[in-house]
């Protein structure tokens, strides 16, 4: 091929490849892995990095609270094991929370790419694993210490040989060794999927470095974000959003100051961290920060390490947003999802037509227990309520957002776990209504198939705080959890008996706009 | 249909050419390659989304513009072979009438490898083939003639997805644990690059593909044989190849004129009604006696 100046054209050829690299890893560890949280919902992101730990391309597929994440994880890699520590065939691992994205379940994997013998980039996987020992994924732990094992930054494979030491501590630790040593497995077969090919483009391509065309792609990536943002009038927009809490409701303030083409996002105000597993740690609150600018402002712009250049984030230390070491974080998407919710409501005057009205985001219920053969089993279903209403559509139907995990299908749960799937069923009379209205959440029933109790371990917000609608669109209804339609607490551990029927109703969407006449439907439903 | 080509030719300078400050002829070229670039990309995806290695595929191009980037494509998965079928446009229509009698069976029985019943295993392979046999039969096949291939659908035990794993002519009784591991890693390594050694392997479903003969056809110009000739192309045309600074005069042959045994050396391009094939630098192309054109790849990108 010449060397002519063919460079943009080139640049998007390259870039594209490095984006399906970046997919294919995804699809690998989704086709390879053995829990549901992988294989069905997703639960999982995948990038490809150059020698210096920048983030060139992430996958199409993947978890909004990864973005951003995974690549500030890299560069914890990249400080601790520099390029002379490094042999083809390592294979690296952490799921330290503050490292990565902020709970033990998120494992991180990192595989340094040679090309002979230089250390040319890296590609990286994060993955939310079945069970980590410690509480259940929980809500309920008061300190990091009690939520299960924690691997610091370690090397899993040393120059291709299995670090076996680290597997049996992980078997050992855990609930589903099965489950969480196959996924792991997966993580590292999608890892070297992606390097084999990330070596393959590098040798079609005659490159010998990435560094460069990893500069190009950011630093025009950049660009872009700047010139969205400078499309804004310059000003401050303030919010404020009200959660559950436990005892208390809790809130995330956030004022974002646009300045030219630059965005400060600070989160003062916002409630001290508690001694409860919902604690954000930076790095999250920064994954959920970029993803929520990313969709008002550049939605269509891959990602990458560019996309965040024109962002500072700050919170102060010790809250809620920005949790110290060793604050409780298991279920910490409680506080973080809500996070594009604060900013989408402090966006909504100067972008009407981008925000969306509040969602329901995600409910997870994780059920623990012996089945009648003895064998022990812990499974995490997460169900999606109603998505809030848009400006020119109505929300999606029990849909997640702003995470995008997908339902678990009552037969995979079947399969999975010993229980009974009784309903699961659109609540019509749960979404808010507006211009358009928001989407309907779902109530899930189900009870045990065994003889023995078991353990349902709750994360469940928005039981008070509703779902807001946007613009005079009216509130979603909140959820709620019932034991034989008793109400019991949404973020606390549950004993379930044979027998029990166990409800979970998820919220539905806030409506965007006020409602031309008092019906249950938007305009476009009839 | 005729096309505008001074229209595209100002379209592509206004949009790429002029902002890029590049020339249209490389700003068309670029066009195309992007193109090819995205539906490679996207089929290694899928290839490894289905558990397949693209490697040692045939492309077949079909469709419209199939032919048109086909070549591209397939270049860039490394594969060695491309064909295009007559009347491309029209494949699925035509391919319908002239596939083989097939018929596809399958029995969920699940177990891991060391436990499962293999005499059961037989047993479902028995009852399948006598259900074909009899479909078969049915069709106007007769004994003779049909061909039967069993494949399973494999996992480690637990995993979500599975894959479809060849199974040996002969009886699983003996040795199906052994044979089928073999088998299933073999197939795993190459895909996923890792195997989890002592972690039982599972089958979940048992397949039998009975087929009768392929339907024949009249071979295009009634001769069963070919003998290799060279095409004589209608007339010549500039064109463009990756890494080409101009234009060079290229052929172009009509499909029409194309006799079994007919080679074409790329770069050129074959015109027909419905679409028009490209073949790049050093692509070896040749008609076989039912009309389709068979292109090997010379390696380099197109």
């Amino acid at each position: 091929m010449s060397k002519q100046p063919k460079r943009v054209t080139q640049l998007e050829v390259a870039w594209n490849t490095l984006i399906s690299i970046a997919s294919e890893q995804a699809a690998a560890m989704v086709n390879s892995s053995f829990s549901a949280v992988l294989g069905e919902m997703e639960d999982l992101s995948a990038g490809v990095f150059d020698a210096d730990g920048v983030m060139m391309a992430q996958s199409v597929q993947g978890a909004p609270g990864h973005l951003g994440s995974l690549s500030l994880g890299v560069k914890h890699f990249c400080k601790a094991f520099p390029a002379a520590t490094l042999a083809p065939g390592d294979v690296l691992i952490t799921n330290d929370p503050w490292l990565v994205s902020g709970h033990k379940h998120d494992i991180t994997v990192v595989t340094p790419v040679f090309l002979g013998k230089r250390l040319v980039g890296f590609t990286a996987s994060n993955c939310h694993t079945v069970d980590i020992g410690g509480r259940i994924f929980s809500a309920a732990g008061t300190d990091v210490y009690e939520e299960g094992l924690q691997i610091p930054l370690m090397k899993l494979f040393a120059a291709g040989k299995r670090n076996d030491q680290l597997f049996t501590i992980i078997q050992q630790n855990v609930r589903s060794p099965d489950l969480v040593i196959g996924d792991l497995m997966a993580q590292v077969s999608a890892n070297e999927t992606a390097s084999r090919r990330l070596v393959e483009f590098m040798r079609d391509s005659d490159l010998s470095d990435l560094r460069a065309l990893s500069n190009d792609i950011t630093s025009r990536t950049e660009r872009f974000m700047r010139r969205a943002i400078t499309a804004v009038p310059d000003g401050e927009y303030t919010d404020r959003i009200v959660l559950d809490g436990f005892d208390q409701p809790l809130h995330i303030d956030v004022k974002l100051t646009v300045k030219g083409d630059r965005i400060l996002v600070d989160f003062e105000g916002t409630s001290a961290q508690v001694p409860k597993g919902i604690n954000c740690v930076l790095n999250f609150t920064r994954a959920f920060t970029y993803y929520a600018l990313k969709c008002l402002l550049a939605p269509d712009s891959p990602n990458n390490d560019g996309s965040f250049g024109p962002i500072e984030v700050r919170a102060p230390g010790g809250s809620l947003v920005h949790a110290r070491y060793p604050a409780a974080v298991g279920g910490r998407h409680l506080v973080g999802l809500y996070i594009p919710f604060a900013i989408f409501g402090a966006m909504k005057k100067v972008l009407p037509d981008r925000v969306v009205a509040d969602s329901s985001v995600l409910s997870a219920v994780t059920l623990n227990g012996v089945d009648d053969a003895g064998k022990p089993y812990v499974f995490t279903f997460f169900s999606s309520g109603g998505m809030g209403a848009r400006a020119g559509k109505d929300g999606l139907d029990a849909t997640a957002f702003p995470s995008n995990v997908a339902n678990v299908p009552a037969e995979i749960m079947e399969q999975s776990v010993p229980v009974l799937m009784l309903s699961r069923e659109l609540i019509p009379e749960s979404f808010g209504n507006g211009r358009h209205r928001g989407g309907a959440g779902q109530r899930v029933g189900l009870k045990l198939r065994t003889a023995l109790p078991a353990t349902v371990s709750c994360m469940v917000e928005r039981t008070t705080s509703a779902p807001r609608g946007f613009q005079g669109g009216e509130e979603g209804h909140p959820a709620r959890l019932l034991i034989d339609d008793k109400s019991i607490d949404a973020k606390q551990s549950h004993l379930l008996k044979p027998g029990q029927l166990l409800v979970l109703e998820t919220p539905g969407g806030g409506g965007y706009g006020p409602p031309k006449h008092a019906g249950r439907n938007g305009d476009d439903h009839g | 249909m005729s096309l505008d080509v001074d229209a595209a030719r100002g379209a592509i300078e206004r949009a790429v050419a002029k902002p890029l400050g590049i020339s249209v002829n490389e700003a068309a070229l670029r066009i195309h390659s992007i193109v090819n670039d995205g539906m490679a990309s996207a089929s290694r995806v899928q290839a490894v989304e289905r558990g397949h290695d693209p490697a040692g595929y045939s492309l077949v191009g079909f469709g419209g513009a199939g032919p048109v980037h086909a070549y591209g494509v397939a270049s860039r998965l490394r594969l060695r072979t491309l064909i295009i079928p007559p009347n491309a446009g029209l494949g699925s229509a035509v391919g319908l009438l002239l596939a083989p009698r097939t018929f596809r069976l399958s029995r969920t029985f699940i177990g891991t490898l060391d436990r499962i019943d293999w005499q059961r295993v037989e047993t479902l392979f028995a009852e399948m083939k006598e259900e074909a046999t009899a479909a078969l039969r049915n069709a106007g096949v007769t004994d003779a003639e049909m061909a039967f291939d069993r494949t399973a659908d494999m996992r480690y035990r637990g995993q979500r997805k599975e894959l479809t794993v060849d199974l040996p002519a002969r009886s699983l009784k003996l040795d199906g644990a052994g044979a089928l591991r073999k088998s299933f890693e073999k197939l795993y390594a190459k895909i996923y690059h890792r195997t989890h050694d002592d972690h039982p392997v599972e089958a979940l479903a048992w397949r039998l593909v009975a087929k009768g003969p392929p339907i024949t056809r009249q071979s295009r110009g009634g001769s069963k044989t070919a003998r290799a000739q060279n095409a004589r192309p209608r007339t010549l045309r500039p064109m463009m190849f990756d890494g080409w600074l101009r234009p060079r005069s290229c052929e172009v042959h009509s499909r029409y004129d194309l006799k079994a045994g007919h080679t074409i050396v790329g770069p050129a391009v074959i015109e027909e009604a419905e679409s028009t094939t490209v073949i790049g630098p050093g692509g070896k192309a040749m008609t076989d006696i039912y009309g389709n054109i068979v292109i090997s790849l010379s390696g380099d990108r197109a």
